[in-house]
């Protein structure tokens, strides 16, 4: 599924990518605008919106041609109190006489709703205004989850049609290994995708890990099965829970046979069956010596009772 | 190692190092504005944490007195009282807090008109424009203008972050090229050192593994271990 995004095969009207300060997706987002300028496509006009001098100067050094990186959020955010996501619509429709097609990418979306005082209204206008639109083809939008409110985040998601999360960027010791030979830097994405079918309505999730080299070629992509069986994952986890303990919780097999043998008297209510004591000859007999102050008497001590 | 070893500040590409500290990192600010007295760079120097008498006398124990009085002369470096800015702009029912950075942005641009040279903008401490009820979103829209005017400008911020909220840090550190953490050890404390330093090199490193530096403070210097 991952591929398939970055290489535009799946039409996915709007995707959010949420990363995080660790597990960062600039890499990602790199590996998407290369295909799409290798892929030299005519009709298809690539914008990029950065939000900050920070990521204009990144995106300025990784992209040979500047034209795509446009400044119209950059130069309004915070300084004016415009909707800049609209100035943004307004400017494709004046600038498009050619009649192309856009693909836009932004690539903070944190600083924009910020711009909005954390309301997320206006986003999700722009969002579901852009994919209504047939002239914008794809919006790519990226969310860094630290700094946003989960509600927030949940809700912005909602509207996507496909959300990435990038949930790991650390790679093991084996992984390492593997991709030594081809002496180039890895990054590596565990990700996690769920995608709206427009036809069908459903979400389809996707758990995948993605390798990516240093010139921003995908050079492995691995799909991973959800476990089967629950009672096993039930049974791990049980496990997991007695391995601490100082004292013995478990049962030999002579406890547990004894335990499955076990009659238990409110089984027997109702049947014609009773629990058999064993009869045993000598009786247990009661041995009494009296104190002083006792009265012994043969009368019923209950006698002064009125009932 | 001397903390000029690990950050030459005159040869990092950088526009925008973001400071957050947890603990005392103030010997970042007297750092930077030592090395930008030396160098004879072009400085403004926004203070809301401490008075200009208290920058000056840690200077003179560091040896720049003299050097520091001169640039305040020859006007290489401009120094801004943003703390009684604020203060003024409440006293006087001052509601638009986006124009309380007015003053400020209309100086910076005078300098930058004057001369086409690098020059550094430290601002110690913007947490503190925050405690004093300016917005997040004012903070943010000054920073963006700041950055606006040019392409030459390095900006150096301090934040002391358990006086703002985590998620103003947090859209500050994607806003920024460097971002130093500043902290105490986790251990506790130690006599020979005061506490810990990550750099996280936010645009060069596609990794983002941070470099991590124990740091003691000494009379005249800062010492940095790497670990």
């Amino acid at each position: 599924m991952i591929e398939d995004l970055l290489n535009q095969k799946e039409a996915s009207k709007s995707i959010l990518i949420i990363d995080s300060f660790l597990n960062n997706s600039t890499n990602l987002l790199f590996t998407y605008i290369k295909n799409f300028i290798e892929k030299d496509n005519l009709n298809t006009s690539l914008n990029l919106y950065p939000t900050s001098r920070s990521s204009k100067l990144k995106f300025i050094e990784f992209l040979p041609q500047k034209n795509v990186i446009d400044q119209t959020i950059l130069l309004n955010i915070f300084t004016s109190n415009q909707n800049v996501l609209q100035l943004v619509l307004d400017q494709l429709i004046k600038n498009n006489e050619s009649k192309k097609k856009f693909i836009i990418i932004i690539d903070n979306i944190n600083l924009v709703l910020r711009h909005f005082e954390n309301n997320p209204v206006f986003f999700i206008h722009f969002v579901i205004e852009c994919s209504r639109r047939p002239d914008i083809c794809q919006l790519v939008c990226i969310a860094h989850e630290q700094s946003l409110n989960n509600d927030v985040l949940c809700q912005i998601g909602q509207i996507f049609q496909t959300v990435v999360y990038i949930n790991d960027t650390k790679m093991r010791q084996d992984e390492i290994t593997m991709f030594s030979k081809l002496n180039k830097h890895i990054f590596k994405f565990s990700l996690k995708i769920d995608h709206r079918s427009l036809k069908t309505s459903k979400i389809l999730s996707f758990n995948e890990i993605l390798y990516i080299d240093n010139e921003f070629s995908v050079q492995k992509v691995e799909k991973i099965l959800k476990k089967k069986s629950m009672t096993k994952e039930d049974d791990e986890t049980e496990e997991d829970m007695l391995k601490g303990l100082t004292f013995n919780v478990h049962l030999s097999s002579d406890e547990m046979e004894a335990k499955k043998n076990l009659v238990l008297p409110y089984e027997l209510i109702g049947q014609k069956k009773s629990i058999k004591m064993e009869n045993k000859d000598t009786e247990s007999k009661i041995f009494y010596a009296p104190d002083e102050a006792d009265d012994i008497d043969d009368d019923d001590p209950d006698d002064d009772l009125n009932f | 190692m001397d903390f000029n070893t690990v950050i030459e500040f005159g040869k990092e590409k950088s526009s925008f190092y973001l400071v957050d500290s947890s603990t005392d990192g103030s010997f970042f600010i007297h750092y930077i504005l030592s090395h930008s007295i030396r160098s004879n760079v072009k400085t403004i120097f926004v203070t809301l944490s401490q008075t200009l008498g208290h920058y000056k006398g840690v200077q003179a124990k560091l040896g720049n007195s003299t050097s520091l009085s001169t640039s305040l002369s020859e006007r290489s470096l401009v120094h801004y009282d943003l703390l009684s800015k604020i203060s003024q702009a409440y006293v006087e029912g001052k509601s638009d807090q986006i124009k309380i950075f007015d003053d400020l942005v209309d100086k910076v641009a005078a300098v930058v008109q004057q001369k086409d040279e690098d020059f550094i903008l430290i601002i110690d401490d913007l947490c503190l424009a925050c405690l004093n009820g300016v917005s997040e979103k004012a903070l943010f829209g000054f920073l963006a203008k700041i950055q606006s005017l040019s392409d030459k400008l390095c900006l150096v911020v301090y934040a002391q972050s358990m006086l703002a909220t985590r998620d103003f840090i947090n859209d500050l550190i994607y806003m920024s090229d460097l971002y130093f953490k500043i902290e105490n050890l986790s251990t506790g404390y130690s006599k020979e050192i005061d506490g810990q330093m990550s750099v996280f090199r936010m645009n060069e490193d596609l990794n983002l593994r941070p470099q991590k530096y124990l740091y003691k403070v000494n009379e005249r210097n800062v010492k940095l271990f790497q670990i």
